[in-house]
């Protein structure tokens, strides 16, 4: 028993000398250095550090890339690596499961680099994260919520009242009514694909089928949604040319800037669809919510369906010539994992949905996609930014910013933070 | 002797009737239902898990070696199937990281499944060299272990030009239907089938009964040990490929603990050897986890109780009932037409009994 | 590289005391309760509620026993009822409790993951051999060894200990010889519970996120620190479970992050390989 005590305490030791001899690797060049966190197979994740990576390092800064396993909980270790490497920015864009754990583990080391990451972070969760510390936690999103010129505040303010007037919808929000911005474009998805619907009721009458309901999304041009105008590119990507920056405050995100970058994309054209889809049956137009519940992307998908449900609150019904025709929602949990999601888009089809919104997170979309191209239904993500999910996808369309995008406007950002 | 040559007889007429039956009742649903409707999703994932309880049965419940590796294994073989079956032209899209990766070749999708499979077995060779000595619960958290190892590998950025890395795999050869899942899963299971009934299958059976005993018999231990495990990972890794076909994205956080823990569940509540179990309980587990229980998830039809994964906890419920009322399963150790054959045998019993009695009045 | 040492032993006091409620249970029931993680998460859910409408001095005592009361009920209903069916069916049991815990927490948060509250004392930031951190980090240890050390003196001293120890070596001959079994084995889980409950006040205080599946990577890496011990060895789930802490943080701090898991099992392996029941684990009799 001695034998082996002392064998580990020599391991240990071994192990720690070794460790020791690695130690201050600083860099006092004045290189700019980018400590990047991603999670393992999230692809999410480790798209936006990627790209967020290239941009940064196309100017000139210095990146260190890790990863950490899935179900992590303890960030210590990774926030001293990013202190002891010296990094002027710390870049995460992770779930916000992983953020709230991040953000605690930093105030406790007294973390004063500045913590960015993407969209996801706009979310209560943060703000928990950063009250009563020092921290310095920015990301980017889709829309400011305190603008109160346009279509956002009517929007704002609308979905408050809606949230408040149920506690089960307050619980799934978080438990606060702060309008993360998910909702924003589940709200606007919705109203996306009412335009799209409607215009083929116009054109065609009750015998639309889903493939009708494709063909006019080409055709949408929304110029009062909340998050920007929507109007998709030959990618089916809706064509954006700004981020807002926000920093976590105490019980509020506040608005930093508008980064912009130039987009020159034009309207695309109907690509070439087949010719049967799945027929609308009767009065009652049903739109597929296709959103996590569960899991690891649960929380965030939550708040996106609140927003496709209130956008369905205030336009329940399409009426065409005096016809009149429900819209019903019907939500299936993907259970942010790739088995479930092919099951839950497989569910959607066959209740004969004429459109699909989601989902929250990009790898359960991508794993819907040919479930729902096989049956010629559209599929609109509302907060999926990978690249991959619409791209060489006829039937995926999508109403945010792509994370090449949102990786460059994050490093773009971080130079001018550190620079300053 | 006569008798038990009889009932050997109808023991095997009714298997055929029943496997019979059961293509029968898959071919009607494949030629009339549509394609895209739930029960072909949930038959085709049912296909898939069937392949990998079956294979886990073969180890934990005919070797009596409890392993918990199978994620892993499947792993593997999903990695190995969507690796080689993404089109040259796509590979950048695909592993746009490393400007497609180091394999530039395509392989149809039979021979991508079956490297898979072998590939899977590999590893479970050189896995099998030093854990195949531990003991029961120690052999079951090493191959966990190495499942965990072997996730971490894959995902790992130092053999990203391969696998991807952190970044899933998508775009490979997908879209089959319920018939190609259906001949894979059939085909891996009747061979499975075939080894258990032969005499290395009496020889798994042997060691699980008493591995002191079987070694006094003369059974080469480390040599059936390791092939049951191979074997097993062989299927594991088919079954891996054709779950990979079937999520049309592959990624390693997928294949975690929790699917092994799945399929174990699954192989339990069928009953721990026992085959059609295993497939039965496949479906049942599936199509209640991913159709039948749907409803439940909807925020209409209990106001303040169901809401999102109401269904999960109904589900869990379920399984804890099983586990704790009919805890040998649904079938215990024997087998569907086995339990057919002793049911008419009882009834015929039964009648001769009464026939008897009354002959005599 | 002090700060990654302490910041690993910290962890390691987190899944020490976790650690030693897998492996009594073990030692006695030869029973992987895989369901011990998730009582370890459920331990944190309840005082994320409970300290949202009382005061956490009265929170805190009162999430310790019903922690304790939800492990016992545990091997009340899942496990006692298969005292003497196959050894599989009750792991399965195990797991089956496992996945309900998760899934009925998924249900009652959303899955969100709910902020852990502040517990007087252990959150206060303090600064030691020149590390900022909070004090639970410093403390953990020290409150894991200290616990370890009272428990094995109960087990040696005690008459419910010595029954625990009978039990160990042989179940069936200790019931013959009159102890009372069931006794035994709910007073082993209610310790343990206890253990979890401690663990999660320390654990959850320090990574304040608790959501469904907070338990069970903690869970599986204190069972690995178990039979990495030795199964069935309280000193043994102690170290292990200190090994595998600061190997796991090292792992970070040798830019093999990827790898962090992978290391604590590789390291398990090893071990096994070496010494096929763990560091200090009893040599397997074969009875024919």
């Amino acid at each position: 028993m001695k034998k082996y005590l002392a064998l580990v305490l020599a391991m240990l030791m071994v192990f720690s000398l070794c460790a020791c001899g690695n130690d201050g690797s600083s860099n006092d060049d004045g290189e700019k250095v980018a400590y990047v966190l991603c999670e393992t197979g999230d692809t999410y994740s480790q798209g936006l550090g990627t790209y967020f990576r290239d941009a940064f390092e196309a100017d000139g800064g210095k990146v260190i890339f890790e990863s950490f396993p899935k179900d992590t909980s303890d960030f210590t270790s990774y926030l001293v690596k990013a202190t002891q490497e010296n990094a002027d920015v710390i870049f995460a864009p992770n779930s916000t499961t992983v953020a709230a754990l991040l953000l605690q583990q930093a105030a406790d080391k007294g973390i004063d680099i500045p913590i960015l990451a993407g969209d996801t972070w706009e979310s209560s969760v943060i703000l928990d994260g950063v009250k009563g510390t020092d921290l310095k936690v920015y990301c980017s999103t889709f829309f400011d919520e305190n603008d109160t010129a346009g279509p956002a505040s009517a929007f704002v303010k609308g979905f408050k009242e809606y949230l408040n007037a149920d506690p089960v919808r307050l619980t799934n929000n978080g438990g606060n009514d702060i309008v993360a911005a998910v909702s924003a474009l589940g709200f606007d998805a919705y109203n996306t694909a009412y335009a799209a619907i409607e215009a083929a009721l116009n054109a065609k009458g009750g015998s639309i089928t889903s493939v009708d309901v494709a063909r006019a999304l080409w055709e949408v041009n929304i110029t009062d949604a909340v998050t920007g105008t929507i109007k998709f590119n030959q990618t089916g990507d809706a064509i954006k040319d700004s981020a807002y920056i926000k920093q976590a405050g105490d019980g509020a995100f506040s608005f930093v800037k508008v980064q912009s970058v130039e987009n020159n994309d034009t309207q695309g054209t109907p690509v070439d669809y087949k010719d049967t889809g799945i027929a609308l049956d009767g009065n009652t137009i049903k739109i597929g919510v296709y959103e996590p519940q569960s899991g690891n992307n649960g929380p965030g998908g939550k708040q996106e369906v609140l927003g496709i449900q209130y956008a369905n609150s205030l336009k329940p019904s399409i009426t065409v010539n005096g016809v009149e025709y429900k819209i019903e929602l019907d939500i299936q949990d993907n259970g942010s994992d790739d088995t479930t999601g092919k099951t839950a888009a497989a569910k959607l089809v066959s209740d004969k949905c004429l459109i699909v919104l989601g989902s929250y997170g990009s790898g359960v979309s991508i794993a819907a996609a040919d479930t729902f191209a096989a049956a010629a239904v559209p599929a609109i993500g509302c907060s999926c930014t990978n690249p991959q999910v619409t791209d060489g996808k006829d039937y995926y369309f999508r109403i945010c910013y792509i994370d090449p995008f949102q990786g460059s406007v994050m490093a773009g950002f971080a130079e001018e933070l550190i620079g300053g | 002797m006569k008798i038990a040559a009889k009932r050997n007889n109808t023991n095997s007429i009714v298997t055929l009737v029943c496997v019979a039956v059961l293509l029968i009742t898959l071919l009607v649903i494949n030629k009339f239902v549509r394609s895209d409707s739930m029960i072909m999703v949930v038959l085709q994932k049912t296909c898939v898990y069937a392949l990998a309880a079956v294979s886990m049965n073969l180890l934990n419940g005919f070797t009596g070696l409890f392993s918990l590796g199978q994620a892993g294994f499947m792993a593997l073989g999903a990695y190995s199937y969507a690796l080689l079956t993404i089109p040259v032209e796509v590979r950048a899209n695909v592993l746009y990281k490393h400007a497609g990766g180091i394999i530039d070749f395509c392989l149809p999708f039979i021979p991508a499944l079956l490297i898979g499979g072998v590939i899977a077995a590999i590893f479970a060779f050189i896995i099998g060299l030093p854990v195949l000595r531990l003991k029961s619960d120690y052999l079951a958290i090493a191959t966990l272990g190495f499942a965990e190892i072997m996730k971490n590998i894959i995902m790992s950025n130092d053999v990203a030009p391969l696998t991807n890395g952190p970044d899933p795999l998508s775009q490979y050869a997908t879209g089959f239907g319920l018939p190609t899942y259906l001949a894979i899963s059939a085909i891996s299971i009747l061979i499975i089938v075939l080894l258990i009934e032969s005499s290395y299958g009496r020889a798994f059976k042997a060691i699980r009964d008493d591995e002191i005993a079987a070694e006094a018999m003369g059974i080469n231990l480390t040599k059936h040990k390791m092939m049951s495990f191979i074997i097993s990972a062989f299927f594991a890794g088919i079954a891996g490929g054709l779950l990979a076909m079937f999520n049309t994205t592959v990624s390693a956080v997928s294949y975690s603990t929790i699917m092994t823990y799945e399929i174990l569940l699954i192989v339990v509540i069928g009953g721990i050897g026992s085959i059609s179990g295993s497939i039965f309980a496949t479906f049942l587990f599936v199509a209640c986890r991913e159709w039948w229980l749907r409803f439940l998830d909807s925020e209409t039809l209990i106001p303040g109780i169901t809401r999102g994964s109401f269904r999960m906890v109904v589900f869990s419920v379920v399984i804890m009932i099983i586990v704790l009322f009919f805890s040998r399963g649904m079938f215990g150790d024997k087998e569907l037409p086995q339990i057919i054959t002793n049911a008419m045998e009882k009834v015929r019993r039964k009648r001769a009994v009464a026939d008897k009695v009354g002959e005599s009045k | 590289m002090l700060d990654y040492l302490i910041a690993g032993l910290a962890v390691g006091g987190q899944y020490a005391l976790i650690a030693i409620g897998y492996t009594m249970v073990y030692g006695i029931l030869r029973l992987i309760n895989f369901a011990h993680g998730d009582v370890f998460m459920v331990a944190g859910i309840m005082m994320v509620y409970l300290a949202a409408s009382l005061p956490v001095y009265i929170a805190m005592p009162l999430v310790f026993v019903l922690t304790v009361l939800l492990g016992f009920l545990i091997e009340r209903v899942a496990y006692k009822p298969l005292r003497s069916a196959p050894r599989m069916s009750v792991m399965i049991s195990a797991i089956g409790v496992s996945y309900l815990l998760q899934n009925f927490v998924l249900y009652i948060t959303g899955g969100l993951s709910k902020q852990y509250p502040a517990l007087p004392l252990l959150s206060e930031r303090v600064k030691l051999f020149g590390i900022g951190d909070k004090a639970v980090v410093f403390v953990t240890p020290v409150i894991a060894i200290v616990l370890m050390v009272a428990l094995m003196l109960l087990i040696k001293h005690t008459k419910i200990g010595m029954a625990m120890r009978a039990a160990s070596r042989d179940f069936e001959t200790a019931r013959l010889m009159g102890i009372n079994i069931n006794r035994v084995i709910s007073i082993t889980f209610i310790i343990g519970s206890a253990l979890a409950a401690i663990g999660s006040m320390l654990y959850f205080t320090k990574f304040t996120g608790v959501q469904p599946t907070s338990g069970a990577l903690p869970g599986l890496k204190a069972f690995v620190a178990a039979v990495f011990g030795g199964i069935g060895s309280i000193p043994g789930a102690v170290l292990g479970a200190f090994v595998i802490g600061i190997v796991e943080n090292l792992a970070v701090a040798f830019d093999l992050a990827v790898y962090r898991d992978a290391f604590t099992f590789a390291i398990l392996i090893i071990i096994l390989a070496v010494k096929p029941t763990g560091l200090f684990g009893e040599k397997l009799t074969e009875k024919v």
